[in-house]
């Protein structure tokens, strides 16, 4: 399963939008949260890009899971990307 | 159901024939036994075989199946816990055991969360505890039996790796939900409080939940993209007009007080994975759940571990019960 690269618009949008995506995967639960609170705090780019970064870091490194391939799936489609 | 409490006997032959152990068990139990690939913690209390037992004589068992070939035991301190995420192994977990109210608790309590590499991969494990009629008396206790080490400001864990066609998977069992009451946060990290914003008013915290009568047995959560994170009172200071908890609360997060639970067990029961629980490698849960819910005697369905004064699920968590299975993919 391909991962989104860096430069899509699923990574920003999931940390800076109140998207619901109904996750199951509970890291990614987790950091999601800890990622939208930070960019809540500091709005900048430099941050959101950083947040973002951080999130498709966890996809990369967990994607054997088979949870994390279906949380994949939710945040592809809820993000326009199909 | 597999047998999880044992004789000191009985563990210190398992660990003689060089077994792999996660113990936890009454402190005296726990001293008595050999150097050898354990690690282990202090707690009397327990969800047992029976049900949710108070134990001096027994020890709570998890072994470490044979298929696990590398494993690598570390102890950290407040000032090297941070590396916990970025010492684990590309595919596997980690469990760790830390001593209630030591620095390195509370140091991993509130920054975890800020780690390298946090949550990227399975880190579980719990606070170890004394007897609650020994709080403050007696200090939990961590061990490393590899070493022959006794720590009360340590945390001990093992990293532990997985074959490449095995996957480690950590989840909750949290029967809080928020409730529809008024919307409060915080304007800074930490294990107490003195103001918060009520529905986004500063309002003195302990003042508040006296005047509304909050019912302290239930916890603040907060809804982390759909996962239930509870913070658990400890206690609230009139005289200080602050209130403290048993994990930190964090800046800006949005807390509700818990919705009421009539029934323990059946909401518990309700919520077990529907997949069984034949995979659960380790589980643990609270010992606010213990007593609130009057657990001794009771049996939370299958599921068995140590009681603790915190739980770790990637981050600390309070009034949770966390658990690890591991799959085949």
């Amino acid at each position: 399963m391909d991962i989104p690269d860096s430069k899509s618009g699923v990574w920003t949008a999931a940390v800076s939008k109140e998207i619901q995506y109904n996750f199951e995967f509970l890291a990614l639960q987790i950091l999601l949260s800890r990622l939208r609170l930070t960019v809540k705090q500091k709005p900048d780019k430099t941050t959101l890009d950083q947040c973002a970064a951080e999130l498709r870091e966890l996809f990369v490194k967990t994607i054997h899971l088979p949870k994390v391939q279906k949380d994949l799936m939710k945040l592809m489609q809820q993000g326009g990307v199909k | 159901m597999n047998q999880v409490m044992f004789s000191v006997g009985e563990v210190k032959k398992m660990i003689e024939e060089g077994r792999k152990l996660i113990l936890a068990g009454d402190e005296a139990l726990l001293r008595s036994l050999p150097e050898g690939h354990w690690i282990g913690g202090t707690i009397p209390y327990f969800m047992a075989e029976k049900g949710g037992v108070l134990s001096n004589d027994k020890i709570y068992v998890t072994e470490i199946p044979g298929y696990i070939k590398k494993m690598v035991f570390k102890t950290y301190q407040e000032g090297s816990v941070s590396s916990i995420y970025t010492d684990a192994p590309e595919r596997g977990f980690t469990v760790v055991i830390i001593p209630a109210s030591s620095a390195t608790h509370l140091s991993f309590a509130l920054k975890a969360p800020t780690y390298d590499g946090f949550a990227t991969s399975p880190l579980i494990g719990w606070i170890s505890g004394v007897h609650v009629d020994n709080i403050g008396k007696v200090k939990p206790l961590v061990f490393f039996g590899e070493k022959g080490k006794v720590m009360d400001d340590e945390a001990v864990a093992i990293h532990a790796s997985l074959p490449e066609e095995k996957y480690a998977d950590i989840d909750i069992i949290n029967i809080f939900s928020q409730g529809d009451g008024d919307v409060i946060t915080f304007p800074n990290d930490g294990f107490s409080a003195t103001d918060a914003l009520i529905n986004g008013k500063k309002t003195n915290f302990a003042e508040y939940v006296e005047a509304n009568g909050l019912d302290t047995r239930l916890p603040l959560v907060a809804d982390y993209s759909g996962a239930m994170i509870n913070i658990s009172f400890q206690s609230v200071d009139a005289a200080a007009k602050s209130v403290n908890f048993y994990a930190p609360v964090f800046k800006d997060v949005e807390y509700r007080h818990a919705a009421p639970v009539s029934d323990y067990i059946r909401e518990f029961t309700g919520m077990l994975p529907g997949a069984g629980t034949d995979t659960i490698f380790f589980s643990c849960n609270c010992i606010l759940n213990y007593l609130y819910s009057e657990l001794e005697g009771k049996k939370t369905g299958s599921v068995t571990g140590p009681i603790t004064f915190g739980e770790v699920a990637y981050q600390l968590l309070n009034q949770t019960m966390v658990y690890l299975t591991i799959g085949d993919l």
